[in-house]
């Protein structure tokens, strides 16, 4: 218990680059403060949702919409009760010239995140194993275990669908979609700057994506920006 | 008289994805007769709206014939579906139809009065009468597999159709399909599959349809191979277990051929379409508009080829915005036919008082009947912008001392940043299932421990049951080691044997035996409850004789 609360309290010492970049933001320095809320994402740390949110809104203010799009997206996940992050992510969203239907995800997560569905389900797991060790109505006992590891089962699938397939967006221009992981592959469709879509899987510099209309294509890593880097890598 | 309505579900996806209030349908089974056989016609009146669905008269809807076919209404039902959260009314009437003579007749259209006040109508549809054939009797079975056409264009959908008909009730037919070299399912439009009786005089006919819609993605003669169909005719009575007796006899089609033309170089408004289409476009609203008012507006194709993939034209007009607002693409196979539809819903907000003109489009597929690229070109109504409700123009701030944010004009309603807070999120992922299996093993253990208990104790239960009452050789089997524990177990065993020893048939031998069981008892008493002290060696020749008569008395039974 204690590793466990070191470990996710460690990250509170990374606090400052927040504050450091929203100092720089503040004076209108825009540049150094993405560097600033970025700068744990080059030391190998996973960005929070409060830094996603911010990079997305220096994004938004530099007019890049489809990079505040992919921010806002990456808040969403990790702060998906707070309506500060839905409100930009709708904005951004309003500033795109045009852009087709974003990818969704499932119902449950736009209230909770894996990571608190998970806890919950240890939890309840927990108590149903304590019950059931005690003798205590061992029925009632049976029930919350079940519960505990079908909510713990859900979230460990969420966050692995998660890591596993992130949400990339569309930046920069107009990207094409290929048949093949290779600039020879043959073009499939396009899509313009601001697209949301879902990742299937890397090879090399390419990324198969499906839009939210089920079309597939291989599209270049450099084309689109992913709202979270998940097993696919930043 | 039909199996199952099974393309109920398709028929409501295709209600939804075209978004209709109330649709009326007429559907034949078959839609080809002998004269002198009754088929089914069915007129579905599928609504969302509750008040709709039923119809204004009680007598049921009058069903038009041609002269060739005799219809006569056999009953109604309802039923509600539920299709994504939205209730869905079914109202079905449902005819009998006989055919008279031979020829080609049409059923319906039938105008209908829903109960809203509104009218819908059915289009008519045609039911062709063949001369009866009772020269050559109908075989057991038939069995037939073909595409619908033999030369199509790439993109083009072609239909693999198997059909499969028998008197004898019970048959069944499992198909084994070709291999479909050059052709892809399409994402949208699942295969059907239909099963219905037909009313003969000489008996019903089972009738089971398969329709697959395929699209043509290669060029070129495509051998497709055979389609093979295996037969299970119910012969005779039930075997050894209960199971229907049955023949099983294998039929191969033909050869199936299918030529794939390339198509010829597209114009360059081409949408990817392959088929006959049709495009309709509509504003919801009508006549004059105000300055910020949504008028949505759908646009609509809907044909024999496959929509999927297709994508509008970005529209740009002055004074007013353009916005996407969804697109449903569904396909369903319609009797033997593919019909598939792709809605794009789009909302137009005029942005100036006026009039509005929205520019025309165009949309161009390639039409195998005509063989060539055919384009169609959607006008779009004219709109009369007058003036919105207009404000008073006075802004009121709520957000105090707010910081520079406000004054930004482009970033007026972005809400602001967070000045401090977790720069970085610890992920559980890696940590969620091995503390999920920690929290749940002991839970996880005492219930296997349960189970295991559980099926431990009907395992004994059940070895009890098989080994029946316990017997004397049981009471010897495990004798205690002090002498008056072991003539305590002698008793029992003396007491077990009594029911065994009055079964012995034999007078002469049931007596004896009962004889020596009785002195045995007689001694076992002396000795137990009478002598002073027990000898081993006594103990050990009481065992003796009372193993002798268990064996004995076994051996008399």
């Amino acid at each position: 218990v204690t590793a466990l609360g070191l470990w996710l309290l460690a990250p509170i010492a990374a606090a400052g680059p927040v504050a450091d970049g929203a100092a720089a933001f503040d004076e209108g320095r825009l540049d150094e403060a993405i560097a600033a809320w970025e700068a744990p994402a080059d030391q190998g740390w996973a960005l929070s949702g409060v830094a996603h949110y911010d990079i997305g809104i220096a994004w938004y203010r530099k007019g890049d919409m489809p990079r505040a799009v992919a921010r806002f997206r990456g808040a969403a996940r990790l702060r998906p009760r707070d309506p500060y992050v839905h409100h930009n992510l709708a904005l951004a969203r309003a500033g795109l010239v045009s852009a087709p239907e974003p990818v969704g995800g499932d119902a449950w997560r736009r209230v909770v995140t894996p990571g608190e569905l998970g806890l919950l389900g240890i939890l309840l797991a927990g108590l149903g194993s304590l019950g059931m060790v005690l003798r205590r109505t061992r029925a009632a006992s049976a029930a919350v275990w079940a519960t505990g590891i079908g909510v713990g089962g859900i979230a460990v699938a969420g966050a692995w669908e998660a890591a596993l397939h992130p949400v990339a967006v569309v930046v920069d221009a107009e990207a094409v979609l290929r048949d093949a992981a290779s600039v020879e592959g043959g073009e499939r469709f396009r899509l313009p700057p601001g697209a949301e879509v879902r990742v299937e899987r890397s090879l090399d510099e390419f990324l198969l994506v499906e839009d939210a209309r089920e079309r597939r294509g291989w599209v270049a890593r450099n084309a689109v920006e992913l709202a979270w880097g998940g097993l696919i890598g930043r | 008289v039909v199996s199952a309505v099974g393309w109920l579900p398709v028929l409501l996806a295709w209600l939804c994805a075209v978004a209709s209030a109330t649709q009326v349908q007429l559907r034949a089974e078959p839609t080809e007769l002998q004269t002198g056989q009754t088929g089914t016609v069915r007129l579905l009146v599928v609504s969302t709206d509750r008040d709709a669905a039923g119809v204004a008269s009680r007598r049921p809807p009058s069903l038009p014939t041609g002269e060739g076919l005799l219809a006569n209404f056999l009953g109604q039902s309802q039923q509600f579906q539920n299709v994504n959260g939205r209730v869905t009314v079914i109202v079905q009437f449902e005819y009998r139809v006989a055919a008279v003579e031979p020829g080609t007749w049409e059923v319906g259209p039938v105008d209908l009065a829903l109960a809203d006040g509104s009218r819908a109508v059915a289009e008519a549809l045609r039911i062709r009468v063949s001369e009866r054939d009772d020269t050559a009797p109908m075989a057991e079975y038939r069995v037939s597999a073909s595409f619908d056409r033999e030369r199509v264009w790439e993109g083009q959908t072609v239909v693999f159709g198997t059909r499969f008909e028998s008197r004898k009730p019970g048959a069944q037919v499992r198909w084994q399909l070709p291999s479909f070299d050059g052709l892809r399912n399409p994402q949208h439009g699942l295969p059907s599959d239909e099963r219905f009786t037909v009313d003969d005089p000489q008996g019903a006919i089972t009738v089971r349809r398969m329709f697959v819609p395929l699209v043509a993605v290669a060029t070129g003669e495509r051998d497709q191979g055979v389609a093979v169909a295996e037969v299970s005719l119910p012969e005779g009575g039930a075997d050894l277990f209960g199971f229907r007796r049955s023949r099983i006899e294998q039929e191969v089609s033909d050869r199936l051929q299918l030529h794939v033309e390339p198509l010829p170089p597209p114009p360059p408004s081409f949408s990817g379409l392959v088929g006959e289409f049709d495009v309709t476009s509509r504003f919801e609203v009508k006549g004059k508009v105000a300055v910020g008012q949504s008028v949505p507006w759908s646009i609509v194709v809907s044909g024999d080829g496959v929509t999927e993939g297709l994508e509008m034209p970005q529209f740009e007009a002055e004074g007013a915005s353009i916005y996407d607002n969804g697109s449903d693409v569904s396909a369903r196979m319609d009797g033997e036919r593919f019909r598939s539809t792709a809605a794009f819903r789009r909302v137009v907000v005029p942005t100036r008082e006026g009039t509005l003109e929205l520019p025309p489009f165009e949309i161009s597929w390639f039409s195998p009947k005509a063989k060539k690229y055919v384009t169609k070109k959607i006008t779009l109504p004219k709109l009369t912008v007058v003036p919105g409700r207009e404000g008073d123009g006075s802004v009121v701030s709520f957000g105090g001392d707010a910081p520079a944010e406000a004054s930004d004009p482009v970033a007026i309603d972005l809400r602001p940043v967070y000045p401090s807070g977790r720069a970085t999120a610890p992920s559980l992922r890696p940590v969620l299932l091995p503390l999920l299996g920690l929290a749940a093993a002991p839970g996880g253990l005492v219930l296997v421990g349960i189970g295991l208990g559980q099926v431990a104790a009907r395992r004994r239960e059940t070895r009890e049951a098989r080994r029946g009452p316990p017997t004397a050789a049981d009471a010897l089997r495990r004798l205690p080691t002090d002498a008056q524990g072991r003539l305590a177990a002698f008793d029992l065993a003396l007491r077990r044997l009594e029911q065994p020893l009055l079964a012995v048939e034999d007078p002469t031998a049931r007596d004896a035996l009962l004889a020596r069981h009785d002195e045995l008892r007689a001694t076992l008493g002396r000795v137990r409850f009478g002598d002073a002290s027990v000898g081993p060696d006594r103990v050990a020749a009481l065992e003796a004789d009372l193993r002798k008569l268990v064996a004995d008395v076994r051996g008399a039974k």
